[in-house]
C-alpha cells in the first residue's frame, strides 16, 4: 500500500482526539522502543524537525471505527544507516543494503506502534494496527505536507543523530 | 536444543537471537522462518524443541500457525513474541495453547522470565 492509500484509508473521524497528547505518546513510544529493544538512548529536544533533511523513514497506520492516524519516523541517510547497522550488527564500513534499512526502520516503527497503541487505549482511543511502510526519498516524505495535518517532534541520540517523530491525520480531525 | 524463530522481519529475528544470548540462552541451534507457512514446513523438517513466533505476518499469521500445529498434533512449547499484547490477543493465545506471550519491546530479563522453564 502506498502512503497515499494509507492516508486515504484514514477517512474523517468524527471522534476527536487530542493531537498533542497523542504526539507525546508517540514520542514516548519511540524513546521506550529505542531504549528497551535497541539499547539506544534518545531524548526529546525542543528543536523543530526539518522535513527537508529527511531522506528515509517508515510509517504505520492506526485506525478505528471513527478513523485514525499515521505514525511515522523520518531521519537522514546517516541515521538510517546507523540504526540498520545496529540492528543487523553490521560493521561500520559495511554497506547497508536498502532492503535491510527498510526492514530495520519498519521494525522500529512496528514495535513503537505497539507501545503507542497501548498508550492510546489507556487514553480512551483504541486503535487497530496496520503494517509498516518504508518511506524512501523526498517525494513520499514531502507528501506528508499535502492534504494532511502533521505534528512532529525531534528526538536526539547522544552521538548527535536524530529521529523525527510524526503524527499525521486528515484535515478536519483532531481537536 | 533447537529453537525456531518465526518473524517476517529479519531485523527482529536477529534481535531475538541476540537477546536470547544476552539472557544466557547460548549455544542453541536456531532455525528461522518468515511466516506461518514456512514455519509449518520448518517444524516438519527440523523438529524444533521450542517455537517463538510473531503474531502479524503475511501468508499465515502466528495464531493460525499455532492452530495449524494443534490440528497436526504438534505440542512443541510455543511462545508469541509480538508488538501487540491486548487482553484479546492474550486470551486467543491461551485458548490456542500457547505457553506465553512476550510483548515487544523486551529486555533480556523479560526473555529469561518467559523462556526460563523451556530453555536450559
Amino acid at each position: 500500500m502506498t502512503l497515499t492509500a494509507q492516508i486515504e484509508k484514514l477517512g474523517n473521524p468524527p471522534c476527536p482526539f487530542d493531537p498533542k497528547a497523542a504526539l507525546m505518546d508517540a514520542v514516548s513510544s519511540f524513546v521506550e522502543t529505542c531504549d528497551v529493544q535497541f539499547e539506544q538512548t534518545y531524548e526529546l529536544t525542543e528543536e523543530m524537525p526539518d522535513l527537508d533533511a529527511a531522506r528515509c523513514g517508515s510509517s504505520i497506520s492506526l485506525t478505528n471505527d471513527q478513523g485514525g492516524m499515521i505514525l511515522a519516523i523520518l531521519c537522514d541517510q546517516e541515521t538510517g544507516e546507523s540504526l540498520t547497522r545496529l540492528l543487523f550488527a553490521l560493521e561500520e564500513d559495511e554497506d547497508v543494503p536498502l532492503e535491510d534499512m527498510a526492514d530495520a526502520l519498519n521494525e522500529i516503527v512496528n514495535v513503537a506502534a505497539g507501545v503507542f497503541k497501548a498508550l492510546r487505549a489507556e487514553a480512551g482511543q483504541p486503535l487497530n494496527l496496520g503494517l509498516p511502510l518504508y518511506l524512501e526519498g523526498g517525494n513520499s516524505i514531502k507528501f506528508i505536507r499535502s492534504g494532511t495535518k502533521d505534528q512532529s517532534r525531534l528526538i536526539r541520540h547522544p552521538d548527535g543523530t536524530s529521529i523525527q517523530v510524526h503524527l499525521i491525520w486528515q484535515e478536519g480531525t483532531g481537536k | 536444543m533447537k529453537i525456531l524463530i518465526v518473524d517476517d522481519s529479519r531485523a527482529m529475528r536477529r534481535i531475538i537471537q541476540r537477546t536470547l544470548r544476552q539472557a544466557g540462552f547460548k549455544g542453541h541451534d536456531i532455525v528461522e522462518a518468515e511466516n506461518g507457512v514456512e514455519a509449518l514446513a520448518a517444524v516438519k523438517s527440523e523438529s524444533p524443541d521450542l517455537i517463538l513466533s510473531d503474531w502479524h505476518m503475511p501468508e499465515m499469521n502466528g495464531i493460525d500457525f499455532k492452530r495449524a500445529l494443534n490440528a497436526e498434533g504438534v505440542d512443541t512449547p510455543f511462545g508469541f513474541i509480538t508488538s501487540e499484547s491486548t487482553m484479546e490477543m492474550r486470551n486467543l493465545a491461551a485458548e490456542a495453547g500457547a505457553d506465553f506471550l512476550l510483548a515487544k519491546p523486551f529486555t533480556p530479563d523479560d526473555m529469561e522470565q518467559a523462556l526460563g522453564m523451556f530453555v536450559s
